[in-house]
């Protein structure tokens, strides 16, 4: 395994994002659209997550790019990943939608993918495990608003800590932190149905 | 290790799981750190499988038009293509006809002029030029009801309301300026004797600077009025004299000079303003142009418009990324940008009144000037001084395709979705 350390990360190649973003910004339609299919996967698990609902989820994605698309023009490149960036527009976009709208059921469905991602063929075996994944979703509902937030947009959005802290507007120590804390309260929250989730191996 | 030691390691095992890696092959990287790493690792997946959801096809293809319309795709498609110069002739050529049938039709109640526009126009000019007499304000309505298409007139004032009349002229002393504008008129008039071009364009100007002079000069100065008003009929034989280019700016430019010859004739020295596109009423001959008469207040209703009112109400449409203003009359309602302008004067208690059978819209920029017949929901727009047909009449009236919206920059973004917004709504 090759080890990335954060001297590695901060040798990345900005370059051809920032020439996406300053092409979208010039007002390249093709630009626009990689800016959407890189990142409406992002977006969307970031939304599901906190909503917990499709439909909820899929107006607040459409708003999240849209105040995207008016925001690019003020948007400055300094480095600052567009993700972070973007993920800050999705987490005022779902508080003020969830100001708005109030928190509604949660009907998340796991996909279907998520069966063959553990080579687990037992459908008894299959069940169990989608059940233990819903119980771990409705855990991550029952930490605090910080740790939450934070769990959301590490696991669900994919982001890194150094992007989590941009988005949330926050130091990368603090979002280690509350990551940490928040993973262990989930295995408090787990551990009395699913041992094996904090179990450690010899 | 610290925690933040552990952070990383984490991260680490994450990324090499994100490009392909087993857990245990993550794991086996980091033998002595395992106890500590594998629990972590193990609920940071799980938390990953639990949010691993894609949305549906529909909806990413949904939310990705959403996005592309909301950046003017569509228009901007259409803007990047340059018409053909056959098209754009062709265009500007229909869009005569269509002013000319438009006006016919507002008109209906006097015979059509069977001559071709600009030789009929010609021709009332010869005859104007021929009586020493300066033409009362009825002359004037005569000669537009058979000459100039109601859509035309209105370009023609939309345009001179917002020209610079005084632009160029030195500030000089009656006499200085009337001799100046004399030594010009004899320029021009040899360069036409010679045969030598005369751009519409310097005809615009000297007739927008007599205009100047004519609204400085008092009504009882009958030496300077009778040296102005032989100048003005000196720039009418000339304009007899020009090729039938440039149709529109040669238009307003007579129609300039026909208000400064009105002025000398009542003696009035206001000079004409926007309130004179609120007054125009085409179903009334006697009050043809007439600058003087001033909108009739008419009563604000609760709800209902009546016949004649114009309300702007600011709405939320925030298409293209503008600001939108919703315009309702009796029989159309439409938005258009905020930056853009009725050209219509208010009553006493603040109620925009039309008194003609269309609306003029002027826009952010100098062009286009919008003429909307209101009756019908006709739109031309004169742009770069070539005339469009934006939509065409009746409730189901044609638009203009986008790509016709080719080269006009950004003003084509804001003219796109007044035209879809089209609404007719009674056909009297």
């Amino acid at each position: 395994m090759t080890r990335t350390s954060s001297k590695a990360e901060t040798s990345i190649d900005w370059e051809p994002q920032r020439q996406i973003i300053e092409a979208a910004q010039s007002g390249d339609l093709d630009a626009l659209g990689t800016l959407y299919d890189a990142h409406i996967n992002q977006v969307y698990r970031y939304a599901l997550a906190r909503l917990g609902n499709v439909q909820d989820a899929e107006d607040v994605v459409g708003e999240i790019f849209i105040k995207m698309l008016n925001g690019l023009p003020k948007y400055q490149w300094r480095k600052v990943p567009f993700a972070a960036w973007l993920m800050r527009i999705s987490h005022n976009e779902v508080i003020s939608f969830t100001r708005r709208n109030g928190r509604r059921s949660s009907d998340i469905e796991l996909p279907e993918d998520l069966l063959d991602r553990g080579s687990i063929n037992d459908p008894v075996e299959n069940a169990e495990r989608q059940l233990a994944l819903e119980d771990l979703r409705k855990a991550v509902e029952l930490l605090p608003e910080a740790q939450r937030e934070v769990i959301i947009l590490r696991f669900a959005s994919g982001l890194s800590v150094a992007d989590t802290a941009k988005a949330l507007s926050k130091q990368e120590n603090n979002v280690k932190v509350l990551q940490h804390k928040g993973m262990q309260r989930l295995q408090v929250l787990m551990s009395p149905k699913y041992p094996e989730l904090v179990q450690k191996h010899p | 290790m610290s925690k933040t030691r552990i952070e990383q390691l984490l991260q680490e095992c994450l990324d090499g799981y994100e490009a392909g890696l087993t857990p245990e092959e993550c794991l086996s990287a980091y033998p002595g750190r395992r106890g500590e790493l594998e629990p972590l690792l193990r609920q940071a997946l799980s938390l990953r499988i639990a949010y691993i959801t894609s949305p549906s096809d529909e909806f990413r293809y949904q939310a990705r038009e959403q996005l592309m319309f909301a950046a003017g795709r569509d228009v901007r498609l259409a803007l990047g293509r340059e018409p053909a110069p056959s098209f754009t002739l062709q265009e500007r050529t229909r869009f005569l006809n269509v002013a000319g049938a438009t006006a016919q039709e507002a008109l209906r109640d006097v015979a059509p002029p069977r001559l071709a526009f600009w030789v009929n126009a010609r021709r009332r000019l010869l005859d104007t030029a021929a009586n020493t007499a300066p033409a009362p304000a009825r002359r004037l309505g005569g000669m537009l009801r058979y000459s100039l298409s109601a859509a035309i007139v209105a370009i023609a004032i939309g345009a001179l309301a917002v020209s610079p009349l005084g632009g160029g002229m030195p500030n000089n002393s009656p006499d200085a300026q009337l001799a100046a504008l004399e030594q010009e008129v004899s320029s021009i008039e040899l360069r036409t004797q010679q045969g030598q071009p005369v751009t519409a364009a310097e005809l615009g100007d000297l007739a927008d600077k007599t205009s100047l002079i004519t609204s400085t000069i008092d009504g009882q100065d009958l030496e300077r009025a009778e040296k102005i008003g032989g100048l003005i009929l000196r720039q009418q034989e000339v304009f007899a004299q020009q090729a039938a280019t440039d149709e529109l700016t040669l238009a307003v430019a007579l129609q300039t000079l026909l208000e400064a010859q009105q002025q000398l004739g009542s003696g009035a020295t206001a000079a004409p303003t926007v309130a004179a596109v609120a007054v125009i009423d085409t179903t009334d001959e006697s009050t043809v142009a007439d600058t003087t008469v001033p909108p009739t207040p008419t009563p604000t209703p609760d709800l209902a418009l009546v016949q004649g009112e114009v309300r702007v109400v600011a709405t939320t449409d925030d298409t293209y990324g503008l600001a939108w203003q919703q315009i309702s009359t009796t029989h159309i309602n439409f938005v258009m940008p905020e930056s853009w302008r009725l050209l219509l004067d208010s009553g006493a208690n603040g109620v925009l009144i039309q008194t003609s059978s269309f609306l003029a819209l002027e826009t952010d920029s100098e062009d286009p000037i919008i003429v909307l017949i209101t009756q019908h929901g006709e739109a031309i727009a004169h742009v770069n001084q070539v005339a469009l047909q934006l939509r065409g009449s009746g409730p189901d009236g044609a638009t203009i395709p986008a790509e016709t919206l080719a080269g006009l920059g950004e003003i084509g973004l804001g003219l796109h979705h007044f035209v879809l917004s089209i609404s007719v709504t009674d056909i009297p």
